[in-house]
């Protein structure tokens, strides 16, 4: 599915999240999202994901904008992971894992074959069968983003927008679920993940969204998003870039003086480099 | 180690397949023991044979004009109560909601206070029931104004927070001008909560909008479900939020303010039973829904009995009967809670 945002506005009272953004995410590729804190990318992410209704401009879904009819539908076609680990009730795994087929049913029509089918694919590219009869509460963290995870790979949708979905999670599991997400972009998905971690993100991505203070500043392949001018403008750091087993790698290295930790608003600029 | 066992004895208890069919029966027996128990003792067998024959006897007539409208009272004010605390628990994802969390019952128990105060119960006696639907119909029109479709769920319990404290206070105030202390006695008793003396004509006024209240409810299912993992993810799922707030505030207050309007203030039924029941139904928010009615119908019928069999001089109040049940097994689930949310 082509996602397509056109000219996003989003504002709350004076603050402007998201300032006049247009990306396009194309099927086949894993776009990752990234920027510090609070540049905007969970709020795009919900906007890609029709969660919210953007305060100008607009998201087409294979050339269609989204209508209140439409969500259901919609519902099927793109699979959402918030971020964060908020289950109400203590479900057992595979319950809650079965929740990602609740778009392919309705109250007296299921594919219990189909649904369950489903379910034991999403563990299993997860690789978390052992889980499946676990209850949640017996889980840790990292275990908990993995089953929401599954999840989202049980609605077995054509798109897949998830938000931090290696924030909790081992180095081992980091990898694991990278490599997850660019299988199911290589199989023709349309797979955008919001990143922190700009290894992984370079590493895996194949094409970056940087966003600074609610406006893109690059898109492209990760190697010029991430240039020493768009690190120093954005993140206030210099990168270290080296290369291991003939693949690019970037860490971030050095706070510059000119730009707060916090990543702070409203700062002027840094001089590029 | 210890955590796969835990995994272990938690999915071994996930589900029971019986306990839908077992709540049922259970229901049923309790209905046919109510049927059975009250001060004039009655022959169930003999009763019924003459209903068969087409006889009117003594025994027919009691069965028919207080028993029966007794237990069905108490089957369908017990699952509103567990019904729609279910549904309120799943809807604001806390195990601590309530039925009356929205303001519903708190305006239900005033409206029944008016008819009461102003007399006109006394000239017609329905005055009661529909004064209570009457008040329970203003709680979600105040709900509306207050908190609008498109609300929040915080602004809704806000709302409802408002609403509660408002109604109690307009109860307050009429027993606070209570012409003499047998008016306040007669509010402040029916306040408590009691099945006695209610009619066949009580049973016709609830019944279609508990029913109606209920389908709305259990139309909900799958937007609980989903709502296990958030607003947010909810929505993504296809959930559209505000229509399922609007299907269960209504269904709610058509279930809570009808039972209200039979049978007074009747605490913790819907806190208690869904939380009780949660284990047993794999935590389901959709599963717990039938299974809460069940238990609420069973639990209410339950105590009803015993009210009725206590031999204490006046006859118990029915709400002071479920919070002196209700509050202890409350202490206790809380403490269980602890050790079995998630953090």
């Amino acid at each position: 599915m082509h996602i397509s945002a056109q000219n996003i506005q989003v504002t709350i009272g004076n603050s402007r999240l998201l300032d006049d953004v247009s990306l396009q995410v194309h099927p086949g590729e894993l776009l990752g999202l990234i920027g510090p804190n609070g540049a905007g990318k969970t709020t795009l992410l919900r906007v890609l994901a029709g969660l919210r209704p953007p305060s100008g401009g607009q998201v087409l879904y294979d050339g269609k904008p989204l209508v209140r009819r439409d969500r259901p539908a919609l519902a099927r076609r793109l699979a959402y992971m918030a971020q964060g680990s908020d289950i109400a009730w203590p479900l057992r795994v595979d319950r809650l894992v079965a929740l990602g087929r609740l778009p392919h049913q309705a109250l007296f029509r299921r594919d219990a074959a189909e649904d369950a089918a489903a379910v034991s694919r999403a563990l299993r590219r997860v690789g978390i069968e052992e889980l499946r009869e676990r209850a949640l509460i017996t889980l840790s963290g990292g275990e908990r983003m993995q089953v929401l995870l599954a999840r989202a790979l049980a609605v077995e949708a054509e798109a897949l927008l998830a938000d931090e979905p290696v924030a909790a999670l081992d180095p081992h599991h980091q990898l694991r679920v990278m490599e997850l997400l660019s299988q199911e972009a290589r199989a023709g998905k349309t797979v955008v993940a919001v990143l922190h971690d700009l290894p992984l993100a370079v590493r895996f991505c194949s094409r970056l969204a940087l966003l600074h203070q609610g406006r893109l500043i690059a898109v492209g392949a990760p190697d010029e998003v991430l240039s020493d001018r768009h690190l120093a403008l954005a993140y206030g750091v210099t990168g270290h870039r080296g290369e291991h087993e003939g693949e690019p790698f970037l860490l971030a290295w050095q706070r510059l003086a000119r730009k707060s930790a916090a990543a702070g608003k409203g700062d002027p600029l840094p001089p590029a480099s | 180690m210890m955590a796969l066992d835990a995994g272990r004895s938690a999915s071994r208890s996930d589900q029971l397949p019986w306990l839908l069919p077992g709540l049922g029966l259970l229901v049923a027996a309790l209905m046919l023991l109510s049927l059975g128990v009250g001060e004039a003792p009655i022959s169930l067998v003999s009763a019924a044979s003459s209903l068969l024959a087409g006889e009117s006897t003594l025994e027919t007539l009691l069965l028919l004009e207080l028993r029966l409208p007794r237990a069905l009272l108490g089957a369908l004010v017990g699952a509103s109560l567990g019904l729609s605390g279910a549904a309120m628990q799943g809807f604001l994802r806390n195990p601590l909601a309530e039925p009356g969390v929205i303001g519903v019952s708190s305006c239900a128990a005033f409206g029944a206070v008016v008819a009461l105060y102003s007399g006109l119960s006394l000239t017609f006696p329905l005055a009661l029931p529909l004064g209570g639907m009457g008040g329970a119909l203003l709680s979600v029109l105040f709900l509306h104004l207050l908190a609008g479709r498109e609300a929040t769920t915080l602004s809704l319990i806000l709302a409802g927070v408002a609403i509660n404290a408002f109604a109690a206070a307009l109860t307050s105030l009429a027993l606070n001008l209570a012409p003499n202390p047998y008016a306040a006695l007669e509010i402040v008793f029916w306040i408590m909560g009691s099945l006695a003396d209610r009619t066949m004509e009580h049973v016709q006024l609830v019944a279609p909008i508990m029913l109606l209240g209920g389908l709305l409810l259990i139309s909900g299912s799958r937007g609980l479900d989903a709502l296990t993992l958030g607003e947010e993810t909810a929505a993504s799922l296809g959930i559209d939020l505000g229509r399922l707030r609007l299907k269960l505030v209504l269904g709610t207050a058509m279930m809570v303010g009808s039972a209200v309007a039979v049978s007074g203030a009747i605490g913790f039924v819907g806190l208690v039973v869904p939380h009780f029941l949660r284990p047993f139904v794999g935590q389901r928010p959709a599963q717990l829904l039938p299974a809460s009615a069940l238990g609420g119908a069973a639990l209410l019928l339950a105590a009803d009995l015993l009210v009725r069999l206590m031999p204490i001089g006046p006859e118990l109040k029915l709400g002071v009967v479920t919070a002196l049940i209700g509050a202890p097994c409350f202490l206790v689930l809380l403490r269980r809670l602890r050790r079995e949310l998630p953090d």
